[in-house]
């Protein structure tokens, strides 16, 4: 176990790592115990429809998330530098390339914790919708898009360290319609 | 501060994080009650439970005006102990050693005050009891 330790104000306790080592042995049975009774809380998504995408071209795929009621997730763009933000990272097959990924815009709301600051929060539903980009060099066939979804949920007493939920959905690259037939011959009308 | 230092005090344990919000309120109340109860015995420890530098960490502590030691405890920290799933989490220790009251979760100053009083209360362990922890826990 290691463990550092700051103490802003107070030199004297510099080296209370013992001090941590001996609290958490004298804890360790009952902070055990006290897991079983508080449950962090897990984001759910549903599942995607599959996408048809065509190649070349950027196809939007809308993610559907739920936050277990009672509880609150950070938005994107929470309002403190130390909050966690909800943030999709994907990791997409070679050459299918990642687009815009669009947040939704939170929830000002206040919490008893804090009843004089608005956080920017998820609760209920929410979506986020990702940009797919197949490139002209990709075969065409069903792909797996893969991801993490990170967040960091609280209810209006406690908060949860922050949960990765794998995200996945299916994509259908498709080729791009046939170019390179010429125009049809301009009509000679003049507009005017 | 050395183990020896807190032999006899009652102690508050408090696992808190940057990013919990109820955490930071609590904060100023302890600062309060370590100012209150120290003299009578009190020392209050905090245990970040955070992924945030220790250069964040130590400034947002200071801007929160903490006037007591905190330690950093990353999450491979709490999950040696089953895991710490929810900020904030107090633990009252007494004089003797022993848990008195552990809350979980924001709660009421006065329901924290009422349990550091229980811990103060406690009498330290007699120097036979204590003896075998002292060696062991000091090499």
């Amino acid at each position: 176990m290691t463990a550092g330790q700051l103490h802003p104000h107070n030199s004297e306790a510099r080296n209370a790592t013992r001090v941590l080592s001996m609290f958490l042995f004298l804890t360790a049975a009952s902070i055990s115990s006290a897991q079983s009774q508080s449950k962090a809380p897990s984001l759910t998504m549903a599942a995607v429809p599959l996408t048809t995408a065509q190649r070349a071209k950027a196809t939007m795929v809308s993610l559907d998330f739920r936050v277990p009621a009672g509880y609150h997730v950070n938005s994107n763009a929470p309002k403190s530098e130390f909050l966690i933000p909800t943030a999709l990272k994907m990791d997409l097959p070679t050459d299918i390339v990642l687009g815009k990924i669009e947040y939704p815009a939170g929830t000002d709301m206040s919490f008893p914790f804090s009843p004089d600051e608005k956080l920017n929060v998820y609760s209920g539903d929410f979506t986020i919708a990702v940009a797919v980009h197949p490139l002209r060099s990709v075969v065409p066939g069903k792909y797996v898009m893969r991801g993490i979804l990170r967040y960091q949920a609280c209810d209006n007493a406690a908060c949860y360290p922050p949960k990765n939920l794998p995200v996945s959905f299916e994509v259908k690259v498709v080729k791009e319609p046939a170019t390179g037939h010429k125009n049809p011959a301009q009509s000679p009308h003049v507009h005017n | 501060m050395r183990l020896s230092d807190l032999r006899g005090k009652a102690v508050l344990l408090n696992f808190w994080a940057t990013w919990c919000g109820p955490c930071k309120i609590e904060m100023p109340w302890f600062v309060d009650l370590q100012k209150q109860y120290g003299p009578q015995g009190l020392q209050i420890v905090g245990v970040a439970m955070d992924d945030a530098s220790k250069e964040d960490i130590g400034k947002f502590a200071k801007d929160m005006g903490v006037n007591y030691p905190i330690l950093i405890g990353k999450e491979a920290v709490g999950e040696q102990y089953g895991g710490v799933n929810a900020l904030p989490e107090t633990f009252l220790i007494g004089r003797d050693g022993k848990i008195v009251d552990k809350i979980i979760g924001l709660r009421g100053k006065g329901e924290i005050e009422d349990s550091i009083k229980k811990a103060l209360d406690t009498r330290p362990a007699t120097s036979q009891a204590t003896a075998p922890e002292k060696s062991s826990v000091a090499q």
